[in-house]
Parts: C-alpha cells; structure tokens; sequence
C-alpha cells in the first residue's frame, strides 16, 4: 500500500466516494459493452485505459471494490474490441455527436487565481510556475453562476440548432461538474459522421469562417440592407426571429428590411463558442452521467432544459452535513461560485460539505473529518 | 409527373453494364462483346484512355447509349487489368468534369433524379427558399435555392475538400430540418464530386476482368506514347526519395534566412513566422518539429505557438492548410531581403520542390555519366 493511500484524508475520500457511488447512481450509456471505459482512480491518481465492461453491474463491481473513481469516463466512440490498447485495433464503428461549451470565456468569466500553496500566495496574472518555490501553481476559475447562466443559454442555442437545422431528435445536455456543459447527440444518425463532417458542423455552429454576403446577400450600395421575407430557412430564419423578437428593422410590405452592419451584429450574438476540437474528436472519453467530477466534487448532471433557470452549484452538490478541513494558503474572501470563504492556512475549521469538499477536491485544503457528512440523496 | 429522360451517353457511369449485356448480348461477357478491333466500343475506350490521358480531355462519342456504357467499363476494366490506381482516379477526374459541364445543361428534375442514381438523398423543394437580392421597380428579385439534399450526403462530399472554399462551407449554406438547401450550381458541383467517388468506387469494385491481349497491349502502346508511365515513374521516385526527408540544403534563400533567424532566437514579426511555420508544415514537418524552431523565440508561449502551428497546419479551425506567402508578396512586405529570391516558382514551396527534383534529377545524370566512364 502507498503512503498515498495510508493518508487519513485518502481514506476518508475513498469513504465520500464509495458511499456515492454505492447508491449506483450512474446513467447506463447505450451499448456499454462497446464502449471504452477509463477511470482516474483515487488510488494510483492515473488514468486507467482500455477498460471494458460488458454491463453497468461489473463496473459497480470493479469501482467499488478495486478502483476508486476520481474521474470515470466512456468513450463517446463504439468500438468492436473496446479494451485493444492501441487505437487502431480497437475497431471504430461509430460515435455519439459531442459539443462543449466552456464558461469561461465569456466577458468578466476568464478571472483565473494562480495558487502556489507552497508560497501560500495567489497570482492574478497568469504564472506557469511559481516564482518562489518552482512549483506548478493550482488555476483556480472565479466563476460565478452568471458566467454558467450565460453557458446554458448558449448550449439551449446550440439545441435548438441541433433540433431545428440539422434535423436531430435525442439531444442531450449535461453540467460538466465544473466549469460549463457538454450538448451529446444520441441519434444514430450522428454516429458514423467522419471527422471532418463534424468539424463543418462545429464551424456551421461557430459561424466561423461564414461570409455575410452567401447568406444574406446586401442589396442597395450606399446604405446596404437586407430583405428578410415572413418564411425563412436555417440561419436566416433564427436572424428573422431575433429581428422581431427585439423589433429591430423596418416593415416593408411584407418584408423586413435590416441595415447590413445591424445584421453585422446580430451574426456576432448568434455565434455559439464551442471547441472545435472536442467536437472533431471521434474518440474522446466523455464522463459518465451522475458521476462526479473530480475537479470539483460535483455531479456530471443531466439537465432539463425546460425547467433550468438559473445555475445553483448546490444542485450539483452530492454531499451533505458538514466537514472539518484544513486550508493548505491564507486566504480572505475566496469566491466558490456566489459564496465566499475565508481561508487561515493550517487553522482547521468546520464548513458546509458543499463548500468544504469543493475546496479539498480543488486542492485548496485538506479533509479532516467527516463524522458529520454524507451523501445526499440526489 | 415530369418525365424523366437521362443522356447515359454522357453519364455512362451510372449505367449498369452487367444488364445491358444479358439484355443485348445474352450468354456473352464483356470480352467476348469486344473481342473484334472494329467493335466500336473497344476503339472508344482506347480513344477515350489517349485523350484523358494526353489532354484530359473526352470528345463527345458517336456510339448509343449502351455502346458508350460498355466502353466507359471497357476502359476501366483495362486499367484494372493494369491496375494503375493514379490512371483510375485522372479518368474519374476527367469523367466527372466532363459531367459536370453536362449537369449544369440538364433540368432540375433530371439533376435531382441522377443524385438518386448516385445514392444522393436530395429533392426538389416546392417551397423553396427565396433569398432577395435586390430590390427593383419596388419589387424584391430573388434568387431560388431550388434542391435540398440531407446535410449527411451534403458533408460526405464536401467536408474533405471541397468546403475550404467558402462557397461550398456548411456555414455558408441554409440548412432546415436536416437539409441543405442548393443554387443548381452548387448542387451540380457537389454532384461531380459524387461521380469522382462512384468511378473510383466503381474501379476499387470490378474483379480483375479477362480481356483480349491485343487489347491490353494496345492500351500500353497508347500510355507509353503518352509518357504517362515515364512521367509516374518519376513522380514515385521523387514522392519516395522526398518521404519524410527535408532537405536543407533546398530551402529557398527567404526560408533559410528565416530558419537561422529562429536558430539564433531573434524576434521575428508576425509575418514572418506565419510564413515559415507554414513553409515547414507544408514540406511535411509535424507541429512537434516545428514547435522545436519556435522554442528559441524570445516571446516563447508553448500553448499559444502550439494552438497557431495547428492551425497553420490546418489541424484547427477551418482545416485550412495554409499556404506559405508568394514571393512577390514576401518581396512587398520586406521579409526577404535577397535578390535571387524566387527561381523556379512563384511560391517557396514550388522552389522547395523545384530544387529537390533538380537535386534528384543531377544526381542521376552524374551516375550515368560515371558509368560511362567506368566503361
């Protein structure tokens, strides 16, 4: 056994998660048995690949009783031999259809701290190693719920499109468990789409590299305009109901018109930011549904897009009852999404589980105790 | 219903050999039907083979409908029988050029109806979308996109290449409902791009055929005439001796001033590494390589040079590979110095090219000299 795992505080980690996942929490992806199964476990903190499983009771099995999962992901691919270690065995048949949307991009949601805590200092600006002790700083996101809202309506946006243009039926979306929210689409007919048909995809979504003049034409030389009629198709008919919907242009018989640098503008807020790259990937590992990520402690949730309105991280939060931790740096008024903590390095003290786990999973304190916290019934 | 006439005399790709065969000639196979020189399909196809491969070019035939779709698989059993890959996808080239030409000439029902025939799921749409595009006597003129195809048939074969023109990008299109919808134009362009993969596919597909000899002999009379296999022969030994291989010593002068630059750590403009990182990534270096170069810069950002690399290289974003600037251009914009700066093309990557082939091609006259002198 590793000093690692003599730790007091890997023990009760290992409790925490056991006891969550022994509720057999987690959604079952379709054809499990082709898919690749990798876990980061608490035990080794290394990603174990090429797993296979022929059912969601034998991953139980191994999870609870072998490997503690940090992370557990399955490949969005279906292979025919999904545990062949090189790529090129596995055998691809297929893949599910994933965006990712990421928060913290968005205006005032890129803060980042970059946390030495052998310095027991916090950088604002960007640091890849710690100036003091040559360490590699912890990125702590100061994301607030508003930067998640903004994510969310953007990944209804991208659903819509998923829906209305390209013609999917089973769409879903998941809270990532940490900093924004993955958009899968199911349908069969997404899975054989080649990597590159998923890249025009992701650009179409994007509007990278999109030429106002193919969609919408100017018409007019000095004060260009377009003509938007009451039956529109595609992007042009998602720009018609952003037109009316905000009263921008003017009635012309039964035509709109629109100045072309307002449309200018409009294509600029109907530009969903995705990673390309994710989207390309056709064997990307995608965590499960309902595990928890362990960046954060928090559930990769399913959410419902018609009752969603505003991101509470408490929703996601798995845990309850309060914890003991002790901070790892000196710190007032650390933002965990709209709360705040003060933090006295070494100076252990009782806090919400919600909060306390979240920093311990972030690696801001360590765990002490937790004869006061369970696992919530989510 | 709108009656439905196809011209297979210019499509005869999408004709079924194996049919007309049992209905014209029952009991016989294709070698038997082309065994006679004077058979007009056998004398099409070899004429057919010449001008693809002198000029890639089909003059229009004489023969019906079936006599032509039994020369179009005459010429590629032939080439199957040669088994010359590179010759089966020209003739695909050629066969989906010439088609195209024809498409754009044919009614919209009979563009709709040869996209079934090549597996294509697309339809006339009776609403469709009509975009204004000008605005005269008080009256909006609009343009029609008339055809809508499934978006999956629409990526399949446009993604690879063709979408690097923004015409033909997914994001420049309107797509409702899972379809495309398409100006013929583009329709018809997408359909030559369909003919390009039913020939090769077609070709991949036919078992190696018997065929009269004095055919097949023919047919290599005619390619050797043509100086095709001469001239694959070299592009083989050229494509091998350059595999993985760059070679220094054949970097234009621009490039190599740039690459000492990156060596010795100066700072380059923005222009400047565009240019020799797309240089690098075109000659075939990977983005590891080339990360290497960029290492000594004084502005070094690892995640940030990686992402621009990969995008230079065309593994991010639009996919585009980006070409290194023109001479001409590099001259404008001060980035090379020297006066010799562009012989043998208008872009370094063509004088890259142009000098290792110049390097091959001395290095093999020098060995024939020697051996005639060691005789």
């Amino acid at each position: 056994m590793s000093r690692r795992e003599l730790s007091k505080e890997f023990l009760l980690m290992k409790k925490l998660l056991r006891e969550y996942y022994s509720k057999k929490p987690l959604e079952e992806p379709i054809y499990i048995h082709k898919r690749e199964i990798a876990v980061q476990s608490l035990e080794d903190g290394v990603y174990i690949r090429h797993l296979s499983f022929p059912s969601l009771a034998i991953l139980y099995n191994y999870i609870l009783s072998e490997k503690t999962p940090l992370h557990l992901y399955y490949s969005s691919a279906y292979y025919e031999s999904p545990s062949a270690d090189k790529m090129d065995m596995k055998g691809w048949l297929g893949s599910d259809l994933i965006f990712d949307i990421d928060a913290d991009h968005y205006p005032g949601c890129d803060k980042t701290l970059y946390i030495c805590v052998g310095e027991n200092k916090a950088y604002e600006e960007k640091v890849s190693q710690c100036p003091e002790s040559g360490e590699k700083p912890l990125a702590y996101s100061l994301l607030s719920s508003r930067c998640l809202d903004r994510a969310f309506a953007d990944a209804k946006k991208l659903y819509s499109i998923l829906k209305d243009e390209f013609g999917f039926k089973d769409i879903v979306i998941y809270f990532s468990g940490n900093r924004g929210f993955h958009v899968k689409v199911l349908d069969e007919d997404a899975w054989s789409l080649t990597s590159d048909e998923r890249r025009e995809m992701a650009t179409y979504i994007s509007l990278e590299g999109f030429e106002l003049h193919r969609v919408f034409p100017p018409i007019g030389k000095r004060e260009p305009y377009i003509l938007l009629s009451q039956r529109e198709y595609g992007l042009r008919k998602r720009l018609l109901k952003y037109v009316v919907e905000k009263n921008i242009g003017v009635k012309t018989g039964a035509f709109i018109k629109v100045p072309i640098d307002e449309v200018e503008e409009i294509i600029n807020d109907l530009r969903i930011a995705i990673d390309a790259v994710v989207t390309m990937d056709i064997s990307r590992l995608s965590r499960f549904g309902n595990s928890i990520n362990g960046k954060s402690g928090l559930i990769v949730k399913k959410i419902d897009i018609n009752s969603f309105s505003k991101f509470n991280f408490l929703e996601y939060c798995p845990w309850e009852g309060v914890v003991r931790i002790k901070p790892l740096i000196d710190f007032s008024g650390l933002p965990v999404f709209d709360n705040v903590v003060n933090l006295k390095k070494g100076l252990a003290f009782d806090i919400d589980a919600c909060l306390g786990l979240y920093l311990v999973f972030k690696g801001l304190a360590r765990l002490v105790n937790i004869e006061r916290a369970g696992v919530r019934n989510v | 219903m709108f009656a439905v006439i196809i011209d297979y005399r210019y499509y005869p790709f999408l004709g079924d050999v194996n049919s007309i065969l049992r209905m014209r000639y029952p009991g016989l196979r294709l070698r038997d039907v082309i065994v006679s020189k004077e058979n007009y399909a056998r004398r099409r196809s070899l004429e057919l083979l010449k001008t693809i491969l002198s000029k890639r070019f089909i003059r229009e035939g004489t023969g019906t409908s079936d006599e032509e779709i039994i020369a179009f698989y005459t010429l590629l059993s032939v080439i199957r029988v040669l088994n010359d890959k590179k010759l089966a996808n020209i003739v695909a080239l050629t066969y989906s050029k010439y088609a195209y030409e024809k498409l754009l000439k044919e009614p919209l029902n009979n563009l709709v109806h040869i996209a079934k025939l090549l597996g294509i799921n697309a339809k006339l749409e009776r609403n469709a979308p009509l975009i204004p595009v000008d605005f005269k006597r008080k009256k909006p003129v609009f343009i029609a996109k008339p055809i809508s195809m499934s978006f999956k048939d629409y990526l399949k074969y446009t993604a690879k290449r063709l979408a690097r023109d923004p015409k033909y990008a997914l994001v420049n299109q309107i797509i409702d409902h899972g379809m495309v919808f398409l100006e013929k134009e583009v329709f018809v362009r997408v359909l030559e791009e369909a003919i390009y993969t039913r020939i090769v596919e077609l070709y991949n597909s036919i078992p190696t055929p018997e065929l009269p000899e004095d055919l097949i002999n023919e047919a290599k009379k005619i390619i050797e005439e043509t100086g095709w296999i001469k001239q694959r022969l070299m592009n083989i030994e050229l494509e091998e001796k350059a595999k993985g291989v760059i070679d220094f010593s054949a970097f234009p002068p621009c490039m190599s001033i740039l690459i000492e630059k990156l060596k010795a750590g100066e700072n380059l403009s923005h222009q400047e590494r565009f240019v020799i990182a797309a240089f690098l990534a075109r000659i075939g270096l990977d983005v590891d390589s080339i990360l290497e170069y960029f290492k000594n810069a004084p502005d070094f950002n690892e995640k940030i040079a990686r992402y621009q690399i990969e995008h230079i290289a065309g593994l991010r974003g639009s996919r585009k590979k980006y070409l290194p600037y023109n001479c001409e251009t590099m001259r404008s914009l001060g980035i090379c110095p020297t006066t010799d700066y562009c012989k043998g093309g208008k872009n370094p990557l063509a004088v890259y090219w142009y000098n290792v082939k110049q390097k091959i091609l001395s290095k093999k006259r020098s060995g024939k000299k020697n051996h005639v002198k060691t005789k």
